[in-house]
């Protein structure tokens, strides 16, 4: 994609946050996280919902692990590691939904073989490969401070890709979570939803990378639509409360991040933590 | 009653990881009537109805015929025991019924001719006061009203219940019950259970299927709970059978019971 292209498809976006009275929103790579967040926290919000609701915490989980040996391997074959990581993951999203239809083993079965093949055989190319180390912290805790214009474009790709999927599809996944063979017999395609579920799942996994790092993918997804589930009264409104809390908890994040100097990623997973420890309290709806 | 086939089953096997679950299953299922698939626990029941779902690979055929006797694909509906999801989950009955019949995701609205029909479905069912509860909060037979309802919004003409009223309270076996015949008369539709709970069976069935891996006896009801087939379907258990005067074919005839019988074995 051209530079100039990127410079005029995200000028109506710098130009909305200007408006903003803080003089921290002034510094581009501000603005930038700001946007990242805002596209990627309610995108990771929504698909949250049907996480926690088809029991897939671990899968992310894997997914995000996975996409390190994507990044070692993208190092290694000297691919720029921002492509090889999604592609990675992808694959392995794909292939442990396959794995499990296939065989007769437990969900978390095959995930715990999955994610353990695809971690040992990223740190036998890392350990092979000492100078490549060096590459890999910023992938395990992030840094959505340090995004550019062409990666946040790719964010605004995905974000309409997953919207538009939600759009048509969310009311037949979430038919699917309550039981799938009922879903079966009211005319769902039950296995190529499930696979092109995984298969975006996976893609927002691994862009969210970037933004909150490795070990905290899962927060994202899962805390915003676990405090939901407590809060909302019907499952339209359990999207909206995952939706505010995913958005409040990025921009409260990044405004502790530049007050205190932590990592944007934890303070922004902190901030949501805190939103679920509120909801406990509460008394369930 | 003149009775046609709706289903045809001809040396129907399933294999799972090399064990014969079901084989040689033959049988028919009459139209417009009732067919109870009764056997001990491991005896393959729910694996048939996943067969004739076509839910799962199996041998032999399964035939669908429409009234005329030709092959047919009849629209069918499903009753699971059970949803299987997360309890704490705050999905509503409203939600549920929703989500097959607008593509809209819920959380952009509820189109008022879905809630509208959802009313109605429910009230059928006088479970319309259930629509804005969660379905965590729902006992076991308000989830089966709920999900007989879904069902009967298809306008099926072949129904299949997995175990219906199995640990259901006693008014609202009696009311499915009810409903469930009031329908089938109305629109000749051919319902299938499959049930352990020969009360049940005795009561509601018109046409019994025994199983057990393949089908040991059929027919119409009386002829088939007899305590000879019965013992040999249960063993011991039959004993409380045979005490039972005659079994009342006449389905959800319950007025005339005592309202405890309906959800134990009869003593007589």
């Amino acid at each position: 994609m051209s530079d100039q292209l990127i410079v005029e498809l995200l000028k109506p976006l710098y130009w909305l946050l200007s408006l903003f009275p803080f003089d921290v929103m002034k510094a581009h790579f501000m603005q930038r996280a700001i946007l990242t967040m805002l596209l990627l926290s309610p995108v990771c919000a929504v698909m949250g919902t049907l996480v926690v609701q088809f029991r897939m915490a671990f899968f992310s989980d894997a997914i995000a692990h996975s996409a390190f040996t994507g990044i070692a391997l993208g190092l290694l074959l000297n691919i720029d590691p921002r492509f090889a990581m999604p592609i990675f993951a992808i694959i392995t999203g794909i292939m442990t939904m396959r794995l499990k239809r296939a065989g007769d083993l437990a969900m978390d079965t095959t995930l715990g073989v999955v994610f353990s093949a695809t971690i040992a055989l990223g740190l036998a190319i890392i350990s092979a490969k000492k100078c490549l180390a060096k590459s890999l912290p910023g992938f395990l805790y992030g840094d959505v401070l340090a995004i550019s214009d062409g990666e946040l474009v790719w964010m605004l790709l995905l974000a309409v890709v997953v919207w538009v999927f939600l759009l048509v599809w969310y009311n037949r996944l979430l038919f699917m979570s309550l039981h799938t063979p009922l879903a079966r017999v009211h005319g769902i395609p039950v296995e190529r939803l499930e696979i092109v579920f995984a298969t975006l799942l996976s893609l927002t996994v691994a862009f969210s990378i970037r933004a909150v790092g490795i070990l905290l993918v899962t927060a994202l997804l899962v805390i915003p639509a676990a405090t939901a589930r407590r809060l909302g009264r019907s499952a339209g409104s359990q999207v909206w409360w995952a939706i505010s809390i995913a958005i409040f908890s990025s921009i409260a994040g990044l405004a502790t991040s530049v007050s205190y100097d932590t990592a944007a990623g934890a303070a922004m997973i902190l901030w949501s933590v805190a939103a679920f420890g509120i909801s406990l309290w509460l008394p369930a709806s | 009653m003149s009775s046609s086939a709706a289903v045809v089953l001809e040396n129907v096997g399933v294999t799972r990881n090399g064990i014969k679950i079901l084989y040689d299953v033959r049988g028919t299922i009459e139209r417009g009537e009732v067919t109870a698939i009764i056997g001990p626990n491991g005896a393959g029941k729910t694996t048939l109805l996943s067969a004739i779902l076509g839910h799962l690979p199996f041998t032999g055929t399964i035939r669908f015929l429409d009234s005329a006797g030709m092959p047919s694909t009849p629209k069918l509906a499903y009753v699971p025991q059970s949803l299987d999801f997360d309890r704490g989950s705050p999905i509503t009955v409203l939600d549920f019924l929703a989500l097959d019949r607008q593509k809209l995701p819920t959380w952009l609205g509820i189109n008022s001719s879905v809630r509208e029909e959802a009313v109605i479905a429910l009230a059928r069912l006088e479970a319309a006061h259930l629509l804005d509860r969660p379905l965590g909060r729902l006992s076991g037979g308000e989830i089966q009203r709920v999900l007989l309802a879904s069902a009967l919004r298809r306008n099926p003409e072949l129904l299949l219940l997995d175990e219906p009223v199995s640990g259901v309270d006693v008014a609202g076996g009696h009311l499915f019950c009810d409903v469930l015949e009031e329908i089938r008369q109305e629109r000749r539709l051919t319902l299938v259970m499959v049930s352990h709970d020969l009360s049940v069976v005795s009561e509601h069935a018109t046409r019994v299927i025994c199983l057990n891996r393949t089908v040991t006896c059929q027919g119409e009801t009386p002829e088939v709970l007899t305590p000879e087939n019965l013992f040999q379907i249960y063993g011991l258990h039959s004993g409380l059978y045979e005490h039972h005067p005659a079994p009342t074919v006449q389905p959800c005839d319950h007025h005339h019971h005592g309202s405890q019988d309906d959800k134990n074995p009869p003593h007589g």
